[in-house]
């Protein structure tokens, strides 16, 4: 399912990631201008902080996206430079069809907007990789 | 509002009433955040009257305008309360992902007032406050608790502040948990307890505002950046503080049995603490308090042990117990964290009573059969759980050392760091014949402790002082006291008040204190940002918008340091209260400091010059008319009127 093709914010081992969390307030920042809110970020840690253990979870760019499948109205289509997947605000409904079908949670629908978001690369320089000085995600393909 | 929520959240658990004010705009100009704000509420809150443990007791949670918000390691929150251990102004420090939390559920301050008749926890889901039914979690440890209570709320997302068994037994040397973290100082963690309060659960779903992203994004990767060129880049997000643990016992501070050996005399011996992070019996996992990326805190695996803490900063002092056993110190350590103990006080507490007990002050029939001699690790684990539960002679000991002292009749000198702690003990550290560690650690405005305003030179452990130190050193003309950490020269106040106003600074906009001068001392100058109180006003400004200045930002230090002292002196804490004990004004016996002792007359000129840089009256300690006036704090006079206190 995982993409071939393009280049993708992996994570580097489950030892580096340390849970600090700063990516998902970058990446908040940079999708709403003046805002930091880690709940609307589209990179998520999941975490079991009991067992020291924290997954970054991320859109995987898969060669097949089941969102894209999932996606009745046709909101969802892919930028075939970077691999990104793209949702038409126009076109999604909310319905959260592409949500279910993702079977790695890394679509979800946004509180306010009420549209599908999902991690968009922020074309092609992801800030979240920026901002990790553990280097526990990188971008590659 | 920028940075700010703008909202303190105040739950009454005597009446259930549970309400929201606007965070005025004088606390927050006047204050800022965070340990400011909170010593500011606490003043107006509480009074000489007011029992520690009494429903009328505040406990006060405050974050700051720059918690959560990308800014590194502005994850720490402050918990503010009359301490039960001391009667003065307590605080407690804490990191972990609680205090973020906080702010995105929409509240920069909690005041917990009243008290509960049965016990319960706090859940706050962004506006939806409620106080339930905690009797599933009372006699539960931390650990358990937060697990039981993520259960319960159905969100492993979640986070807990929590006290385990020893706050509820009103130890006065608990503290209150979040995670791996804990608030530990001060007995705060017995304030909770008095209310019935057994955790604080949070989930937060809003936004913080950022009044300038652009300007902030630059500053954090600037600041990102002097992280990794930093030498101490090489080997704290490795070791943490446990690097400093070596330094200690080359310099004597690190205690020994209880301080009646000079300390690091047992520098051999010490060596089973030593690099245990690169050894291959242990494996390691770094996890971070909430946007740091240093991530200091570990996890340690091994075949013996299984997955626990492992053991950060001061907490490495297990010597003064005369143990020296690495996997023993994890095991006590942990015992303490799901206890919600003070890792440093019961090290003190038991470290006296070992003392006591071969003195013949105490004896098996006051241990509950107990051979509680230097050396004795299962007497001193045993002990451990009688403080928390209050059991035997630990009902004794959970009164900290200096009043488990004072209930024994032992003399003071037995209890050192609390002779001159206004009640608290500064945790293990032997400041004999070192004159800025001394003062240092004297004045502090919760009590004794290291962590208000120890310069990192004072620990001795520098092998090399950095440039920007040896200028200054050779201006003032102190040269000297590079290697002759005795000689009590005026400018170690000097220095003193340096590294104080970088501690509170970091206080109020709760950002970890290793991220300061400390994490850059070790030898990296060309910092792009190299001066702290200006990064911090400048992380202000990014963030808030205002016009926040480092003369600003200094001036407002200045208002929270004099009036938590004006509380203190309120509390009638003076200038012989801040004065060490007979103890570490001793010779040194043996060690690399052997024979060396403080000159008591130049000690007194170097508290009168710390005295003199604040603005208080050097013979008595209290704040001077014109200091309080300056800084605004004309309140103060007319308190200290009212009730009699000579100002000059």
């Amino acid at each position: 399912m995982k993409s071939m093709t393009y280049s993708g914010i992996k994570s580097t081992g489950l030892k580096s990631c340390t849970g600090c969390r700063m990516c998902e307030m970058v990446c908040s920042m940079a999708h709403d201008e003046g805002i930091i809110n880690p709940v609307r970020s589209l990179i998520k840690i999941c975490e079991d902080p009991g067992n020291g253990i924290y997954t970054p979870v991320v859109c995987h760019l898969c060669d097949c996206p089941a969102c894209l499948e999932a996606c009745g109205q046709e909101a969802i289509s892919r930028n075939h430079q970077t691999g990104a997947i793209i949702i038409s605000g126009k076109l999604c409904t909310g319905c959260g069809l592409c949500v279910d079908a993702c079977e790695f949670n890394a679509i979800a629908i946004h509180a306010e907007k009420n549209i599908a978001v999902t991690c968009d690369l922020c074309s092609g320089k992801p800030q979240c990789v920026k901002y990790c000085l553990q280097e526990a995600i990188i971008f590659s393909k | 509002m920028f940075g700010w929520i703008g909202k303190i959240l105040r739950v009454d658990l005597s009446s259930g009433e549970i309400t929201t004010e606007p965070l005025a705009e004088d606390l927050r100009m006047g204050y800022i955040g965070g340990r400011g704000i909170n010593s500011k509420l606490l003043y107006d809150e509480t009074s000489t009257l007011t029992d520690p443990l009494g429903p009328e007791n505040r406990l006060i949670i405050g974050t700051s305008p720059l918690t959560g918000t990308l800014v590194p390691t502005a994850s720490r929150f402050t918990i503010t309360a009359k301490s039960p251990l001391t009667n003065i102004r307590g605080d407690a420090n804490s990191g972990g992902a609680f205090a973020p939390e906080v702010k995105y559920a929409g509240y920069d301050f909690i005041i917990i007032q009243g008290a509960s008749e049965k016990p319960v926890y706090i859940f706050i889901d962004d506006d939806n406050v409620q106080i339930r039914d905690a009797s599933f979690l009372w006699g539960k440890n931390t650990s358990e608790t937060d697990r039981s209570l993520k259960k319960q709320l159905g969100d492993s997302s979640i986070k807990v502040l929590a006290i385990g068994q020893a706050g509820e037994n009103l130890v006065k040397i608990a503290g209150i948990v979040t995670g791996i973290n804990i608030a530990a100082r001060c007995g705060l963690g017995a304030v909770m307890g008095s209310k019935r309060l057994k955790a604080i659960a949070v989930r937060g779903s809003g936004s913080i505002k950022i009044a300038d992203p652009g300007r902030l994004l630059s500053l954090v990767e600037s600041n990102l950046r002097d992280f990794k060129n930093a030498e101490a880049w090489s080997w704290y997000p490795k070791l943490g503080w446990t690097a400093g643990l070596k330094g200690m016992g080359q310099s004597g501070c690190a205690p020994v049995k209880n301080y009646l050996l000079s300390g690091g005399c047992d520098f051999e011996k010490r060596e089973c603490f030593f690099d245990v992070e690169t050894s291959p019996e242990y494996d390691f996992k770094d996890v971070a308090c909430y946007g740091c990326p240093l991530a200091c805190n570990k996890l340690l695996y091994s075949k013996q042990l299984g997955m626990k803490k492992a053991p950060v900063a001061g907490t490495g002092h297990m010597p003064i117990w005369e143990i020296y056993d690495y996997p023993y110190h994890v095991q006590i350590i942990d015992l303490c964290e799901a206890y919600g103990l003070d890792v440093y006080s019961v090290q003190l507490a038991v470290s006296a009573a070992m003392e006591w007990f071969e003195k013949g002050i105490i004896n098996t029939s006051d241990t509950d059969g107990l051979e509680l001699r230097f050396g004795n690790k299962d007497a001193a684990m045993a002990m451990v759980h009688k403080i928390a539960k209050r059991e035997g002679f630990g009902d004794t000991l959970a009164e900290g050392s200096i009043g488990a002292g004072k209930i024994i009749g032992a003399d003071p000198d037995t209890t050192p760091s609390c002779g001159y702690g206004k009640g608290m003990d500064h945790g293990p550290i032997d400041c004999t014949a070192m004159a800025a560690l001394t003062l240092a650690l004297s004045v502090a405005t919760r009590g004794a402790g290291h962590l208000h305003c120890t310069p990192p030179m004072a620990w001795g452990v520098v092998i090399e002082v950095p440039e920007k130190w040896l200028q200054r050193y050779r201006n003032a003309d102190a040269e000297d006291i590079i290697d002759k950490p005795w000689i009590c020269h005026p400018f170690v106040a000097e220095i003193v008040t340096y590294f104080e106003k970088i501690n509170t600074s970091s206080d109020i906009i709760e950002i970890c204190k290793n991220t300061t001068e400390y994490y850059y001392f070790y030898g990296y100058e060309q910092r792009e940002n190299p001066d702290d109180l200006q990064l911090h006003a400048e992380w202000l400004k990014a963030v808030t918008g205002i016009d926040i200045d480092r003369n600003y930002l200094e001036n407002v230090i200045e208002r929270v340091v004099t009036l938590e002292k004006a509380y203190n002196v309120l509390h009638g804490k003076l200038r012989g209260d801040d004065m060490p004990s007979r103890r570490f004004l001793k010779k040194r016996v043996g060690g690399n400091l052997d024979g060396k002792a403080l000159d008591k007359k130049e000690l007194s000129l170097l508290f009168d010059r710390y005295y003199e840089i604040h603005g208080w009256d050097a013979k008595t300690s209290i704040p001077e008319k014109k200091t309080l006036e300056k800084l605004g704090l004309g309140f103060v006079i007319e308190e200290f009127g009212r009730e009699k206190i000579p100002v000059v």
